[in-house]
């Protein structure tokens, strides 16, 4: 019997059809393991753009408030009350407008609310005594008392003479992350003081 | 020929090695900005806090002028070498006094940067006096500490003084 050359190539040339099929297999496994890894790098990514949206808001709103007058939210917002949370938009049509509550960034939903809080504030000092000997010029002339904490008191005390001069201002942006449905939230926290008077 | 066989599996392999190099080099850097959003949320809670700090800290200068520039004077002459012998001793420095002790509200009172998690923070004064001009600049430093980061915040202020004439 003889077999032809031809044949004989035909067995051992190429590749086999299992060879192709091992071959797709593996390519097709890890296709999918590379495009799980990217969803999930994506999904990644996505969640790190709506922290940073939050902490812009954040930022954005906390800056709003303490480029306000002390008074215009002490009158205009607390009028009257030591603490309060804020949720909606303040001196709305104003070039002071603040918007607070709901507002959607991108696909995301943002909660940003603030809390108000007057705080009693006093400062303590050594008061200097002043007797004949005293010159601005010569400090061997000062001398100092004992410490005194009721000089600089802003605690509404003394019938509210002893005003609050300082508002905590507690800035707070919730937002839920899809998927997964977890509320997050990012808080700062700065005093609105009075100066100008 | 039958160097070939087996190719396939080779060329696939290589490729799938070069695709998961290709998502974990990416993984990472998404891992990495993972990593930065705290610590920005941290740089930004406490670059407020300071900021207020600040401002308590120019309410106390503004209600006390007098009493900051006869403390900061005698901090001034008490620290020169020799001691002017002269110079009569305050126990605690009346400049200490001034910025407050631990636990005031210059210097890391508690309770006051709820629900924001600093550890500590401190408040210094200084001033560049231009005598010249009879100008001075007060510089106003906080210092504020979180956990993994702390970061000092400057701020300064013009505090040109002027005397005001009585009427006849």
């Amino acid at each position: 019997m003889r077999i032809s050359s031809a044949t004989v190539n035909s067995h051992k040339s190429g590749m086999s059809l299992i060879e192709i099929m091992i071959a797709f297999a593996i390519l097709v496994v890890s296709a999918f393991s590379i495009s799980g890894l990217i969803s999930f790098g994506h999904r990644g990514t996505e969640k790190d753009f709506r922290s940073v949206l939050a902490i812009q808001l954040l930022e954005e709103k906390l800056n709003l408030f303490l480029s306000t007058s002390f008074n215009k939210v002490s009158d205009e917002v607390m009028s009257g009350a030591t603490k309060m949370n804020v949720d909606k938009t303040l001196f709305s049509g104003t070039t002071h407008e603040i918007q607070l509550g709901s507002i959607t960034e991108g696909k995301t939903n943002y909660q940003v609310s603030a809390t108000l809080e007057k705080i009693p504030v006093s400062f303590g000092v050594r008061p200097l005594e002043i007797d004949q000997s005293y010159e601005f010029a010569k400090v061997e002339t000062y001398r100092f008392g004992a410490l005194n904490n009721k000089l600089a008191r802003f605690d509404g005390s003394n019938n509210g003479k002893n005003r609050y001069r300082v508002i905590k201002v507690t800035m707070m942006v919730k937002w839920t992350e899809p998927v997964v449905n977890v509320e997050k939230q990012i808080q700062a926290v700065s005093f609105l003081v009075d100066l100008e008077s | 020929m039958n160097k070939r066989k087996g190719m396939a599996i080779v060329i696939v392999l290589s490729l799938s090695m070069f695709l998961l190099v290709l998502g974990l080099s990416y993984l990472r850097s998404v891992s990495q900005v993972s990593r930065s959003n705290p610590h920005r949320l941290k740089q930004v809670q406490a670059e407020f806090f300071a900021r207020g700090i600040q401002k308590l800290a120019v309410l106390k200068f503004k209600a006390l002028p007098a009493d900051f520039y006869h403390a900061f004077r005698y901090k001034i002459e008490d620290e020169k070498t020799p001691r002017n012998k002269d110079l009569p001793v305050f126990s605690p420095a009346p400049m200490q006094d001034f910025v407050g002790a631990a636990g005031t509200v210059l210097q890391g009172e508690e309770d006051l940067s709820d629900p924001i998690p600093i550890l500590n923070y401190t408040t210094e004064y200084r001033v560049n006096s231009s005598k010249k001009f009879d100008h001075d600049m007060i510089d106003i430093i906080v210092n504020v500490a979180m956990q993994d980061f702390s970061q000092s915040y400057r701020v300064t202020y013009d505090a040109s003084r002027s005397l005001v004439l009585p009427t006849p």
